[in-house]
């Protein structure tokens, strides 16, 4: 009796060990994930995350003053250099990716500017104005042209019109003043300058003779017709509208003369 | 107010009246130099930047410069303002119809300048139409741009230099509209900048003239 006893308990230990092992195998299978399920969704959720973060710092870049004065000068026109920007930012409104630039206007130290001038020019003694064709420059890839004329006005591209305007190149300011501004890219302005003979350079009243005119040029790295930038202008030149010499004004008759 | 000089009376004006004749002599003698030697035909003349034609009392004179390059050892960037083109403005075509009009530049010294190929070529000639033109002419065979010497013999030479008659478009001179009775004449000197380059700085004078003899 005792034999079938401890045969009973050794048969029901052994029972519940089969049991216990069955139950232990099948927490483990709950408790571990399959590789394949776990490493599938990881990384596209964290590479969405990444974008997601960057978003809120967007906002908090803070430009300073010059800059946004760049980035709206851009935005009115075309003309600029090529410049490396900050860091791609995203417009909150339009969802964009917006290039930001650091770059100022004024570059600085100034590059060598090589401007040829006339220091003299000769002009009819009774002439009000004077075709002025001759303005050659180089050294830089954007210009501020700042004009002052010395009792004379100056007229760019159509003669006696108004043409202050601004093109995708180019920003004329003061047209048929004695302070006329162009700013854009080198081509442009020449263009500009030699456009139907060249500028016209006029007085209000009285002889151009013994007037002068002066130009500044500036070299920037985005147009713009800021006053400051003329001041900073290293490369300068002035003209003078010098009278050819009044001589004998002489009228004959006709008279045969002899052979 | 009154002064020493006004007080004068008629003994300084005299005087002053004298000097400024005496003044004048060499300027006429001069004058009339060129003008025995110009040739044959009758002869009309003006001279002096303060321009007087027989055909057109109110004719003006603009330059034109450019930048000429001549870069030198010392400096690469050197060079100077060359005179592109000379224009005579407001010319008008009717009063002067089959008129020669000459152009010479003087110096500084009084001295004609080359304006051609050769040393001698100090005058540049076209013949105005005898016909008022209806449109722009720029063909110098038509208008018979030649050289002269500065005693208006004429050079045979190849032409460096273009011309051109307009009457329509904008004034050189003053950008009024032109028409045949004010036209612009503009001679190029050499467009090409190859040969006839003048420094512009040296030009103190022009001349122009007309000549009432186009079939001699």
């Amino acid at each position: 009796m005792a034999f079938r006893n401890l045969r009973t308990r050794t048969v029901v230990i052994a029972l519940s060990g089969v049991v216990a092992l069955g139950l232990s195998a099948a927490f483990a299978d709950n408790l571990i994930p399959q590789d394949s399920i776990t490493e599938a969704p990881t990384a596209p959720i964290d590479e969405t995350q990444t974008v997601v973060d960057s978003l809120p710092e967007t906002p908090t870049i803070v430009m300073p003053l010059e800059t946004q004065t760049a980035a709206q000068t851009i935005g009115a026109s075309r003309i600029a250099l090529p410049a490396p920007s900050a860091s791609p930012t995203i417009d909150e409104t339009t969802g964009e990716v917006v290039d930001t630039t650091t770059v100022p206007i004024l570059i600085d130290p100034q590059p060598r500017i090589t401007l040829h001038m006339p220091l003299s020019v000769g002009v009819d003694p009774r002439s009000h104005s004077y075709q002025m064709g001759s303005i050659d420059f180089w050294g830089a890839q954007i210009y501020l042209a700042c004009f002052t004329g010395h009792g004379v006005g100056v007229d760019v591209g159509s003669v006696g019109v108004l043409d202050n305007l601004a093109g995708d190149n180019f920003i004329v300011e003061g047209d048929r003043t004695p302070h006329l501004v162009i700013s854009g890219t080198a081509a442009a302005i020449k263009a500009l300058l030699r456009a139907q003979g060249g500028i016209r350079i006029f007085t209000s009243s009285g002889s151009i003779a013994g007037r002068g005119l002066s130009l500044t040029l500036t070299a920037l790295n985005r147009a713009a017709t800021d006053q400051k930038y003329c001041d900073a202008a290293k490369a300068t030149s002035t003209s003078v509208f010098s009278p050819l010499q009044i001589d004998l004004g002489l009228v004959k008759g006709q008279g045969t003369l002899k052979k | 107010m009154s002064s020493g000089f006004n007080r004068s009376g008629r003994g300084k004006s005299k005087f002053i009246l004298g000097a400024l004749v005496l003044g004048a002599v060499p300027l006429v003698i001069s004058t009339f130099a060129a003008t025995v030697t110009v040739g044959t035909g009758s002869l009309e003349f003006g001279q002096g930047s303060q321009q007087a034609t027989a055909c057109d009392s109110t004719v003006y004179v603009a330059m034109s410069e450019e930048w000429h390059a001549n870069p030198s050892v010392q400096d690469t960037s050197d060079g100077f303002f060359r005179v592109r083109a000379v224009t005579i403005s407001n010319l008008d075509l009717t009063t002067c119809a089959g008129k020669k009009l000459r152009v010479r530049l003087i110096d500084g010294n009084s001295a004609e300048i080359t304006a051609g190929p050769t040393a001698d070529s100090k005058v540049l000639q076209i013949s105005l139409p005898d016909q008022v033109p209806t449109s722009n002419i720029s063909d110098p065979v038509v208008l018979g741009l030649s050289y002269l010497t500065g005693i208006g013999t004429p050079i045979s030479t190849p032409l460096l230099a273009t011309v051109s008659l307009s009457i329509a478009g904008t004034a050189v001179y003053d950008g009024t509209t032109l028409s045949p009775t004010n036209a612009d004449a503009t001679f190029y000197l050499d467009p090409a900048a190859t040969t006839v380059n003048i420094d512009g700085q040296i030009v103190r004078r022009t001349t122009v003239e007309t000549v009432n003899n186009p079939k001699a």
